[in-house]
């Protein structure tokens, strides 16, 4: 009875502060979300964290169901677990979406590099990420933008190139700003030199990007090789039970 | 609408390239085989009329799959070598003589089918004059590969604006081409012997079920049949539908999306 009683008083408790919870979300927030935000949003995270409380407001009233329900304690643990779930799952998708948009950015940018390099056979730096911008794929196209206002006003300035796409935390993306930034400051023969490298380690990150992308979806394909076996050994077990019943109607 | 156009154009495409005498003989074969042994199979296993026609019919619902995944990766197979080999050989002229038009037209015989008529469409464009840029992006809405986009704005900037270093360029390209076929190759060879290792299963497992089938019924120790039936029948759906799923495995695209970066942009 003392534990109902409990029950009921958290769930006061919890209406009564809702006010103050509402104000202080950010507290609850994972360490990581405002980076996966960044990636994906462009709207504040506040919004993200009222609209990921609103339905635990209503689904806590659960809570009075179970206070009479006759398995109390079972009860306690599936609603407990199915809200910090309900909780959670915002995060988790969140998560999910911002590494598949990593992943693709992984794969695109050695491409869009690719293009760049070639631009800068004729153009500066800055003439060329401009000359680029016609054909920036949509998933960086606004970072791209962002670079490029922020060269015009600064052309010889390294904070540009290191925050363009910086959320996406890529060492490789990194690198290859440095690049841009030392071919645009640096004299003709060594920034020749650069390029070259920045060509070759482009065309491995390239093929890298490629091969594990192929790798992938022939393992999805190497798992349904166990499937026949998986129903010859179905086809085994029944066979066998089948002649475990004769046995045993035979006495 | 434009996804009912697209089936269209590829079941077109599809039919243009009919030609039995073309249909890979062996790999034709070998997967009629296995499906005839999987149907085969229902007669062996004794298995009630009910469930042999449900399987006769699936089989022979999927038998135009088969053939429709097998032509797709012929079609496939040559679309992509011949884009890449009209892009090396687009290279090489260009390289030669930087010209977009004579370069054009010099490469034009070795295309055919779609990259023909989209190729003659950028040429009559180029003759009926304007901008020479508005009708390279007709070409890259068609094939918007990133190499492909990389080299024909390289080729407008070259023509449009001059430059001595665009050799270079032109390399760099050249260098991108040959990984992306070698990648691509080595990558549907692996897809394919992934499909043949998984039909070596199939066969491999069906005379698993084949001893065991004899095993049990030596013994003459079974009476009750109807759950046996059962577990058979779902074991020789399950294996028609793996084979099914092996072929479509290899049904696609030689040219990877994720690489088609211009595709939403291009008009």
């Amino acid at each position: 009875m003392e534990k109902r009683i409990a029950l009921g008083l958290i769930l006061v408790v919890w209406v009564l502060l809702d006010p103050w919870i509402e104000k202080n979300l950010g507290m609850w927030v994972e360490k990581d979300s405002p980076r996966w935000w960044a990636i994906l949003g462009s709207e504040p995270i506040e919004k993200w964290t009222h609209a990921r409380y609103q339905p635990l407001r209503k689904i806590r009233f659960v809570l009075i169901g179970v206070m009479f329900s006759e398995h109390f304690e079972w009860m306690c643990v599936i609603i407990t677990s199915a809200l910090i779930m309900i909780f959670k799952l915002p995060y988790l998708r969140l998560r999910y979406a911002a590494r598949k948009r990593i992943d693709q950015v992984r794969y695109q940018f050695p491409i869009y590099l690719r293009q760049l390099q070639v631009l800068l056979q004729n153009n500066t730096v800055v003439k060329t990420i401009e000359l680029s911008l016609d054909y920036v794929p949509e998933l960086m196209r606004n970072d791209i933008l962002e670079l490029h206002r922020n060269l015009l006003l600064d052309p010889m300035e390294l904070k540009h190139y290191l925050d363009c796409m910086k959320h996406y935390d890529l060492p490789e993306v990194t690198r290859a700003m440095k690049w841009l930034f030392r071919y645009q400051s640096i004299g003709y023969q060594d920034a020749y030199r650069q390029f070259n490298r920045m060509i070759n380690s482009t065309s491995k990150w390239l093929r890298q990007s490629r091969l594990e992308s192929k790798d992938n979806q022939v393992h999805f394909y190497q798992w349904m090789g166990l499937l026949p076996l998986f129903g010859v050994t179905l086809v085994f077990i029944t066979a066998m039970m089948s002649v475990a019943l004769s046995l045993f109607e035979r006495g | 609408m434009k996804s009912f156009k697209a089936n269209g154009i590829e079941l077109r495409s599809i039919i243009e390239s009919w030609n039995p005498t073309k249909l890979p003989l062996t790999q034709s074969l070998w997967i009629f085989s296995v499906l005839l042994i999987i149907l085969g199979f229902t007669q062996i296993f004794m298995l009630p009329l009910s469930y042999s026609m449900i399987l006769v019919f699936v089989g022979m619902g999927l038998t135009p799959w088969f053939i429709r995944y097998q032509l797709k990766w012929m079609n496939e197979e040559r679309d992509f070598f011949m884009l890449t080999d009209f892009l090396q050989q687009l290279v090489a002229t260009f390289k030669q003589h930087p010209k977009i038009y004579a370069s054009l037209l010099e490469c034009k015989d070795i295309t055919q089918g779609r990259l023909r008529s989209d190729v003659t469409q950028w040429l009559n464009g180029l003759e009926a004059g304007g901008f020479p840029a508005e009708h390279a992006q007709r070409f890259i809405t068609a094939w918007p590969h990133f190499i492909v986009g990389n080299l024909v704005h390289l080729m407008i900037a070259v023509e449009s604006f001059g430059t001595f270093n665009y050799a270079e360029g032109l390399e760099i390209i050249q260098d991108d081409i040959e990984d992306w076929i070698e990648d691509t190759y080595l990558f549907k060879q692996q897809q394919l012997s992934t499909r043949n290792r998984i039909q070596l299963l199939i066969l491999f497992s069906l005379g698993i079920a084949f001893m065991c089938h004899n095993m049990l019924f030596k013994t003459d120790m079974i009476q009750e049949l109807t759950f046996y039936h059962l577990s058979l029948f779902t074991f020789l759906l399950m294996d028609l539908l793996t084979l099914f799923f092996s072929q479509k495995s290899i049904s696609g695209s030689w040219i990877e999306a994720r690489e088609m970066i211009w595709k939403k942009e291009s008009h």
